[in-house]
C-alpha cells in the first residue's frame, strides 16, 4: 500500500478525496498526521468535517468538551507546590548525559555530503576514492542504496523528498553519507567525494515564484511553485460591507531557525534485529513511527529512547529528518553502531524553520467601536517541502474577535530555501502579529483605547464558523490582568504624544494571542507501578526536555495515591520498549494529560478526580486492540484485561469484527474525538476487585510506609502464577506471585 | 574533553564560541572550550569544570552555584547550564556580591535558547549570598528520597529477638526474602532475616509476644519448632 502523504490530504481536497477507507485507517496511524490533527488542528479541520467518518475512532459527538465546574483549589497536598524538576541535579553536575556526549564502543561516526545548491540535477556522485580513505567503513548515496530502501521517503510530495534524490531541492539536501572510524576520516571522506551537478533555476523569493512566470518544478495546477491554495472562508460579505475607517497593513515576518543549542545528534545501533536509537526528541513515539515507517519494520523492531536530558526542542524535534533513517541504515550495513551528529550548520540549514510570511490586511472598523469587515490573506513561504502554513495563520484572525463579514485567503508558496516545520506554535504567532497590529491601527483610527478596543470585540464563545465552543474563553481576565498589572491606564497614551527626543516616541501596545493547540492530541497514558515495599514508581512517556512535565507526572502520582512525593519516583528518559506513547512535549492533551498538567499547575481537584474516573465504560478496555483479535472469554486475574461484559462490547472490538485489524493504541492519537476504546489508563489506581490487572489493582493503605496492598488484591493475585511470562507485568507480577506464595501455608 | 577524554563535563553548544554551554575556567577565566585548542595552553594550567565543584553526593554535597540554579530553576533544557554556572563560578569568585549589571556583564558570554534569564540571575544572587555566609532559602524544594526506616511502628531499643529454626526447612534460600518480606508486615515487627534453616525474627514486646509470632510464622507458611 502505497504511503498516505499527510499534508497533501489537510491541503488537496482531490487527493484527500481519492483516499479509500483503507487509507484513512492508514492514514489514522501516520504520526505526521496526528501531528497534523494535534498541533495544527485548524489545518484538517477542513478535511476532517468532509472526511472524519472514515477515520477510525472518529466521534463526532465525543468531540464536544463537557464543561466541568471547577472546584476550590485548596485540596491539594503535592499539586500546586514548588518542587524542583527532579532532573535537575543530573544538569547542574556533570551526570545528566545529552545524546551528544553519549558514546558506544565500536561507533563509527557518520557525516553527510549535502547539496550546495538550492535547485539541481545529480548526474553523478563518485565515491571510489573516499571509500579507499583508511577508516571509512561505508559510503551510501543514490547509486548504492539498497533497493528496498530506494522508494523510501519522507514528509509529503510535491517534491518527494527520498533518501538520496536525484533532483535535489534545496541547499543541504543529502547525497551521501559516510561512516568512518572519527568524524575527521568521516569528513575528510566527504571531501572525497566528486559529484557533478547540473545547476537547475531556483525559486527563493516566495512572491516571485508564486507568479505563472516562474518555471515549475514539479507538476501543479498553480502558478509557478505555489503548492496550495486553501478554499477561501467567507462570513458574511466582506466585500461590499462598508465602515468608517479602512486599515491597510501588509505585515511580513521574515524564516526563523530554532537554533537548538544541543545540535540534532543521535546513536543508533541494531541489537537481536531491532533498531535502538537514543535521540534528540520531544515525541520518542512519534520518531518510533518514522522511523518504524521509513525502514519498513513494525514499530515493536524499533526502540526510540529520548534521554530526558535533551537541548530544547521548539516543535521541531517531534520528527525525524533524512539523516536519521540514513544512520539506521548505516548501521545495519555495518553491524556497527553509528553516532550521528548534525553539524551546527547542518542543524541550521536542513531543520525544519518557521516559514516566511506576508500578511495582507484590511479590516474595516466603525467609530462606535464595531468592526465591520475583515479581509485578511496570508501567504506562506513553505521552503522546499510541502507543510500547510498560510491557514494556520488564521485561527485568530478566524475566531479572536467578532468580524460579522470576513474573508480569508491562504496560499502555500514552495521555495528551494529551507525547509518549514513547526515552531512554537506553527502559525499562530505570525497570524496574531499581522492581526493585532492591524487592531492596534484601526484603534488608533477610531480614536479609542486598543485595550478597550479589543474589549469590546472579543469573541468569547466560540468558532463563529463550525459554532464549536471554546473550551477556554479567558481571554477577557487575560487581557484585563495585564492591563491592570502593567498599569496600562498611567501609561498608555496617544501615538506620537510622548516624544523622547526629535523623532522618537515612546509608546506602550498590547497584544492578544489565542492558540488552538500546543497541548496536542492523546493519548497520554502512564502506568504505576508499585513496589512490594510500598514505593511507587511513575512509568510515562510524558518527553520532558527541561520544561518538568516528568516531575509533574511524580506529584500527580503522589497526589492521586496520597503518598509522600519521596516515595515516587520516575526516570527522566522515555524508552519507547517501556511505554505507552504520551504525545510529545507539551502535548499531553485533551482528557488526560491536559488535565492532569493542569491540575498540577492550577490545583484543579476536579482534574485529578476526572483524571481518575472520567468515563468508567472506557476504563475497561485497558488492552491494545491486538489482545482482541482473538475474542476471549472474560477471567478475572489471568492477566489479560478483558472489556468488562456488564459495560457492553468495545468498540475497538466491533471495529476488529468488522474486518479491520486493530492495531495499537495510537490509532487513537486523534484530536478530533475523546480517545477512544484502547487507552491503557494504567493511572487508574481505584482498586477494582473484578479487574484482572495486577499492576494497578493495589489496594491504598495510607500508612506511612506508603502503599500496601489491600485485602480486595489477595484473590486477584491469586491468578498470578497464570501470568508468568507476560513482559514486563508479567515479571512483575510473579514478584508478587512469590510473595503470596512465600506467605501462605502449602 | 568529550570526546578524547570521554567526559561530559561541559556540554557542546554553537560550536563557535557563542553560547557558553562549553564553558570552562581556565585558570579561573571563563573561556569557551569549544574553541580553544588544548595543545596552545600548553602545560600547567588548571581546568576547572562542573564536575569539580560538588563536594559530596546529593543535594548537600552540591556547590551553593549548583543547588542555586537547580533549586531556583534557572534553567529548562539544561544544555547551557554547565556553562551558566562556571561563569557564575568565576563572577562569584572574583565578586562576592555582585550588582544585576555585574551579573549581566559575567554571564555575557552565555546564551540560554530557551530563557531563563529571570531565575538564572535570581540563582545567582541566591548562590552569591549562601556563599557569603548568609542564611538562604530557595524557591523550590527537590524531591529527596530518605532511607526509609523500617522501625516505623516501634522504637528499635526496646525491640525483643529470638532465632527460630524452621519446621521444615525452606526449598531454597530464595524463597526466605518474600517470606521475610510477608512477615514484616505485620504490624509490630521490626524486622526479619535468616537462611533456608533458621530465622530471626526481631518484634516489639509491646505488641507481640513470642507465641504470637510463632503463630504469625506459622499462619504465614513456615512454622518453626
Amino acid at each position: 500500500m502505497a504511503r498516505i502523504e499527510a499534508i497533501r490530504v489537510a491541503q488537496d481536497a482531490e487527493y484527500a478525496a481519492s483516499l479509500s477507507d483503507a487509507d484513512w485507517h492508514q492514514l489514522s496511524l501516520d504520526p505526521d498526521w496526528q501531528q497534523l490533527v494535534a498541533e495544527q488542528s485548524e489545518m484538517v479541520a477542513g478535511v476532517i468535517a468532509t472526511h472524519g467518518h472514515k477515520l477510525p475512532s472518529f466521534s463526532a459527538a465525543a468531540s464536544a468538551r463537557p464543561t466541568q465546574p471547577e472546584a476550590p483549589r485548596t485540596a491539594f497536598k503535592i499539586a500546586g507546590t514548588d518542587v524542583a524538576r527532579m532532573q535537575g541535579i543530573g544538569i547542574v553536575t556533570n551526570l545528566g548525559q545529552y545524546t551528544e556526549n553519549m558514546r558506544m564502543p565500536g561507533m563509527l561516526f557518520m557525516r553527510t555530503l549535502r547539496s550546495r545548491y538550492p535547485h539541481a540535477k545529480i548526474t553523478s556522485v563518485d565515491i571510489s576514492k573516499a571509500q579507499k580513505l583508511p577508516g571509512v567503513k561505508a559510503v551510501l548515496h543514490r547509486g548504492n542504496l539498497p533497493a528496498e530502501y530506494a522508494d523510501v521517503f519522507l514528509g509529503a510530495a510535491n517534491p518527494t523528498r527520498f533518501l538520496f534524490n536525484e533532483e535535489v531541492f534545496e541547499v543541504g539536501s543529502p547525497i551521501a553519507v559516510v561512516a568512518a572510524e572519527s568524524e575527521h576520516v568521516a569528513d575528510e571522506a566527504l571531501r572525497q567525494i566528486d559529484v557533478q551537478y547540473q545547476v537547475l533555476p531556483a525559486a527563493l523569493d516566495f512572491l516571485e515564484a508564486m507568479k505563472a512566470t516562474t518555471p515549475k518544478q514539479f507538476t501543479s495546477n498553480l502558478d509557478g511553485t505555489t503548492i496550495a491554495v486553501t478554499p477561501p472562508l467567507v462570513r458574511g460579505d466582506p466585500t461590499n460591507t462598508r465602515a468608517d475607517a479602512v486599515v491597510d497593513v501588509i505585515a511580513h515576518k521574515p524564516v526563523e531557525q530554532h537554533v537548538a543549542l544541543e545540535v540534532t545528534n543521535g546513536l543508533f545501533w541494531w541489537d537481536n534485529d531491532k533498531l535502538n536509537a537514543v535521540y534528540t526528541s520531544q515525541w520518542a513515539h512519534g520518531v518510533r513511527a518514522n522511523l518504524s515507517t521509513a525502514l519498513k519494520i513494525p514499530q515493536n523492531k524499533v526502540r526510540v529512547v529520548q534521554p530526558g536530558y535533551v537541548g530544547s526542542g521548539y516543535g521541531y524535534r517531534s520528527g525525524i529528518d533524512l539523516a536519521e533513517v540514513h544512520a539506521a541504515i548505516l548501521s545495519k550495513l555495518t553491524a556497527r553502531p553509528i553516532k550521528m551528529n548534525y553539524t551546527r550548520y547542518e542543524d541550521f540549514v536542513t531543520r525544519t524553520h518557521r516559514n516566511e510570511f506576508r500578511d495582507e490586511m484590511k479590516l474595516g472598523v466603525n467609530k462606535d467601536g464595531t468592526l465591520a469587515f475583515g479581509q485578511f490573506k496570508v501567504i506562506a513561504n513553505v521552503g522546499a517541502q510541502r507543510a500547510g502554513a498560510a491557514n494556520g495563520a488564521w485561527f485568530n484572525m478566524q475566531n479572536l474577535y467578532k468580524i460579522p463579514n470576513l474573508k480569508l485567503e491562504a496560499i502555500d508558496v514552495f521555495t528551494n530555501s529551507f525547509k518549514s516545520g513547526p515552531y512554537r506554535c506553527v502559525s499562530h504567532p505570525n497570524g496574531t502579529f499581522a492581526l493585532e497590529i492591524t487592531m492596534e491601527k484601526a484603534a488608533y483610527a477610531i480614536g479609542m483605547d486598543p485595550i478597550a478596543f479589543r474589549l469590546m470585540n472579543l469573541n468569547e464563545v466560540g468558532n463563529p464558523d463550525t459554532k464549536a465552543p471554546f473550551s477556554n474563553p479567558g481571554i477577557r481576565d487575560c487581557i484585563t490582568a495585564v492591563r491592570d498589572q502593567v498599569g496600562w491606564a498611567q501609561k498608555w497614551h496617544a501615538p506620537k504624544a510622548n516624544q523622547v527626543r526629535p523623532g522618537v516616541y515612546h509608546g506602550i501596545g498590547m497584544a492578544a494571542h489565542a492558540c488552538s493547540h500546543g497541548a496536542g492530541g492523546n493519548p497520554a497514558s502512564g502506568q504505576v507501578v508499585i513496589n512490594s515495599d510500598g514505593t511507587v514508581q511513575c512509568i510515562s512517556a510524558n518527553n520532558d526536555i527541561g520544561d518538568g512535565q516528568r516531575t509533574e507526572m511524580m506529584m500527580i502520582t503522589a497526589e492521586t495515591l496520597g503518598v509522600p512525593l519521596t516515595s515516587v519516583t520516575i526516570t527522566p528518559y522515555v524508552d519507547t520498549d517501556l511505554t505507552t506513547d504520551a504525545s510529545g512535549t507539551d502535548r499531553d492533551d485533551d482528557d488526560h494529560g491536559r488535565d492532569a498538567r493542569r491540575a498540577a499547575h492550577l490545583g484543579n481537584h476536579h482534574a485529578i478526580r476526572r483524571h481518575r474516573s472520567h468515563d468508567r465504560r472506557q476504563r475497561h478496555v485497558r488492552k491494545p486492540a491486538d489482545q482482541y483479535r482473538r475474542p476471549r472469554p472474560v477471567r478475572g486475574g489471568d492477566g489479560r484485561a478483558q472489556a468488562d461484559p456488564r459495560l457492553g462490547r468495545p468498540q475497538v472490538q466491533r471495529r476488529c469484527d468488522e474486518g479491520q485489524p486493530a492495531r495499537d493504541q495510537h490509532r487513537c492519537r486523534h484530536g478530533y474525538g475523546r480517545w477512544q476504546g484502547l487507552q491503557q489508563e494504567r493511572c487508574e489506581q481505584d482498586a477494582h476487585p473484578r479487574r484482572g490487572h495486577g499492576v494497578q489493582d493495589l489496594g491504598r493503605d495510607r500508612r506511612p510506609g506508603g502503599l500496601r496492598p489491600g485485602p480486595e488484591v489477595a484473590a486477584d493475585r491469586l491468578g498470578g502464577a497464570r501470568r508468568r511470562g507476560r513482559g514486563r507485568h508479567g515479571a512483575r507480577l510473579d514478584q508478587d506471585h512469590q510473595l503470596r506464595r512465600g506467605s501462605r501455608p502449602r | 574533553m568529550n570526546f578524547q577524554l570521554g567526559l561530559s563535563n561541559a556540554n557542546l553548544g554553537c560550536d563557535r564560541a557563542q553560547c557558553g554551554a562549553c564553558a570552562v575556567l581556565v585558570d579561573g577565566r571563563s573561556m569557551n572550550s569549544c574553541t580553544i585548542l588544548s595543545a596552545r595552553l600548553g602545560r600547567g594550567q588548571q581546568i576547572k569544570t562542573v564536575a569539580s565543584l560538588a563536594t559530596g553526593p546529593g543535594v548537600a554535597g552540591l556547590h551553593p552555584i549548583q543547588r542555586a540554579y537547580w533549586l531556583e530553576g534557572g534553567f529548562q533544557c539544561g544544555i547551557c547550564t554547565r556553562g551558566f554556572i562556571m561563569s557564575t563560578f568565576a563572577l562569584l569568585t572574583a565578586n562576592p556580591k555582585p550588582d544585576t549589571a555585574q551579573i549581566s556583564e559575567a554571564l555575557s558570554g552565555n546564551i540560554c535558547r530557551c530563557g531563563e534569564y529571570a531565575k538564572i540571575f535570581k540563582a545567582v544572587n541566591t548562590a552569591a549570598a549562601e556563599m557569603r555566609g548568609e542564611k538562604v532559602t530557595y524557591r523550590a524544594t527537590p524531591v529527596v528520597v530518605e532511607v526509609q526506616k523500617v522501625a516505623t511502628t516501634s522504637p528499635t531499643a526496646a525491640a525483643a529477638s529470638k532465632d527460630f529454626e524452621f519446621a521444615t526447612p525452606l526449598d531454597t534460600i530464595e524463597q526466605l526474602e518474600p517470606f521475610a518480606t510477608a512477615v514484616k508486615k505485620t504490624d509490630g515487627i521490626i524486622d526479619v532475616s535468616g537462611s533456608e534453616r533458621q530465622i530471626t525474627v526481631k518484634w516489639d514486646p509491646a505488641k507481640l509476644d513470642e507465641a504470637k509470632v510463632r503463630a504469625l510464622l506459622a499462619a504465614a507458611g513456615h512454622g518453626v519448632k
